[in-house]
């Protein structure tokens, strides 16, 4: 009985699951058989702004996307480490408190590192030009009093 | 057994009319208060024989325009992926919601219903699993349907995704250290009390004030809406969903508005009190006001109080969520990027262990 209940007790989600999906099915199902299906060529085309797309969609894309992911992969395991760590909290106390704080000092080392290597950093900035020290015109300087950088 | 399955039935069918109607409500919302904020009139269009309503039949026209509006497959995709993605979205939306108590006890017949869908002993973490999971039928929608901004749109969306779903699950550590449990019904309970000589309420944003902004402010990003709405870019790339028209456009649509439900649910569970009605105590039966009175509430009445306290701190938080995404600009990439991982990562980290050596402190 006890466990036949603890299934019974997942019930009353799957029949929220099953709600969903069929919402979806139900709603899509209806309007396929209402809505008008009417064929010209450029209708199915891949939508570029009205230009024709020249070559493919599944472009190589920016390696940014996968550094950020190798991150995630790292931070989120440390995320499913800390959770059971936090139900036994009270038992462990400092010993448990120590031992967690070392393990998470790896990681933000880690993070650190990412940081330092600017693998977080969207765009690194490249100038075309080297910045020098810029020389404003002495009639330019006069004109600007109301305290905004030159 | 039969009157069980009925039971649950019912309050599946209520959740989930709950999260759809608050929803639809929240589209119609969405106009009227940027059209308030922006001095504007906002939607008043639509009608029923002849009465506008404050524009609420825009709803139902929303509805009706898109079930009749051509439902079309570019050509080269798969048909049953294409229709796989607005699917996955909408269902894993609405999912998290079944671990979220949505009131007490209700007594009917001389039987107790317990007003939440799974009383998981780790329901917090089923939720945040389940949130996590809106990722596939995002990347899902962009890969397969072959167009170059809808891939830039789900590339972004898995970059700000999953990088925000770390900050989500470490944010909560705090709160969850506090409560001493993972089990959301459990958390209400521990907020159904007060502090300060019951002037208070022990509500965990109180106490956790700093893992609630980073917990909202994450979950803005998980919904993909303004000011984190990366993915979707409307003027810029439009958005993974860039190919989907008709109803499985609509089933992106509402299930971005199911999200900010649910976003809200989580934090009324574990910031604000659940269920709990400030100085309403169902053991004292009635009211206990922190002057000393006392009034008294049928116990059915409480169950009650409590269910419509739930959908009403809800939607203020909904609300809270629609006034920010009308008042902040949308952030550049880099922006979203360096806000989650070299801002609120570290600090929600600071966070926990600042809350675990207090308790260590308090404890001892």
């Amino acid at each position: 009985m006890q466990d036949s209940y603890a299934l019974w007790m997942y019930l009353p989600g799957l029949i929220l699951f099953i709600g969903g999906v069929a919402f979806v099915i139900l709603n899509v199902v209806l309007s396929h058989l209402i809505h008008p299906h009417v064929r010209t060529h450029e209708k199915y085309l891949a939508y570029e702004c009205g230009e024709d797309p020249i070559g493919g969609a599944w472009i190589q894309f920016n390696h940014r996307f996968y550094l950020l992911a190798l991150a995630f992969v790292v931070f989120d395991v440390e995320v499913v480490l800390l959770f059971p760590w936090v139900v036994v909290f009270r038992e462990f106390g400092w010993f448990g408190f120590i031992e967690v704080l070392v393990f998470i000092a790896v990681l933000l080392f880690g993070l650190a590192y990412a940081w330092r290597k600017e693998a977080l950093v969207w765009d690194k900035p490249q100038p075309m030009y080297q910045a020098g020290p810029v020389t404003v015109p002495a009639v330019a300087q006069e004109v600007r009093t109301d305290g905004a950088s030159s | 057994m039969l009157r069980t399955l009925l039971i649950d039935v019912g309050k599946a069918l209520y959740l989930f009319s709950g999260l759809m109607g608050l929803a639809a409500i929240l589209t119609w919302m969405e106009r009227k208060q940027s059209a308030l904020m922006q001095d504007r009139v906002g939607a008043n269009r639509a009608r029923i024989f002849g009465l506008r309503l404050l524009g609420l039949p825009h709803i139902i026209t929303d509805a009706v325009k898109l079930l009749t509006k051509e439902d079309f497959v570019p050509a080269g995709v798969p048909t049953w992926l294409h229709a796989l993605a607005p699917w996955v979205t909408l269902t894993v939306a609405c999912l998290p919601a079944a671990a979220i108590p949505f009131g007490h006890v209700l007594p009917w017949g001389g039987q107790a219903i317990e007003l939440q869908l799974m009383d998981m002993q780790v329901g917090l973490v089923y939720a945040l699993a389940i949130a996590s999971m809106a990722i596939y039928g995002v990347i899902l929608a962009g890969w397969v349907t072959r167009n170059k901004w809808a891939v830039l749109g789900s590339l972004r969306a898995a970059a700000q995704l999953i990088g925000f779903g770390v900050v989500l699950g470490i944010s909560l550590i705090g709160p969850v250290l506090l409560y001493g449990t993972l089990n959301l019904q459990e958390m209400v309970h521990w907020q159904d009390t007060t502090v300060l000589h019951g002037w208070l309420p022990r509500w965990g944003i109180f106490f956790q004030p700093l893992a609630f902004l980073v917990f909202l402010t994450v979950g803005i990003a998980e919904t993909k809406r303004i000011p984190f709405d990366l993915p979707e870019g409307e003027s810029e790339i439009i958005g993974y969903f860039l190919e989907y028209s008709g109803m499985k456009f609509g089933a992106f649509f509402l299930a971005d508005f199911i999200e900010t439900v649910v976003v809200a649910m989580l934090t009324v569970t574990v910031f604000l009190g659940g269920w709990s009605v400030p100085y309403l105590s169902a053991d004292q039966g009635g009211f206990v006001w922190p002057w000393g009175a006392h009034t008294a509430v049928p116990p059915a009445g409480v169950a009650l109080l409590q269910m419509a306290a739930f959908w009403v701190k809800v939607f203020a938080v909904c609300w809270l969520l629609l006034l920010i995404r009308w008042t902040l600009p949308r952030f550049r990439i880099d922006q979203a990027v360096r806000l989650g991982w070299q801002y609120l990562l570290p600090l929600s980290v600071l966070n926990t262990f600042g809350t675990a050596a207090v308790l260590l402190i308090v404890g001892q």
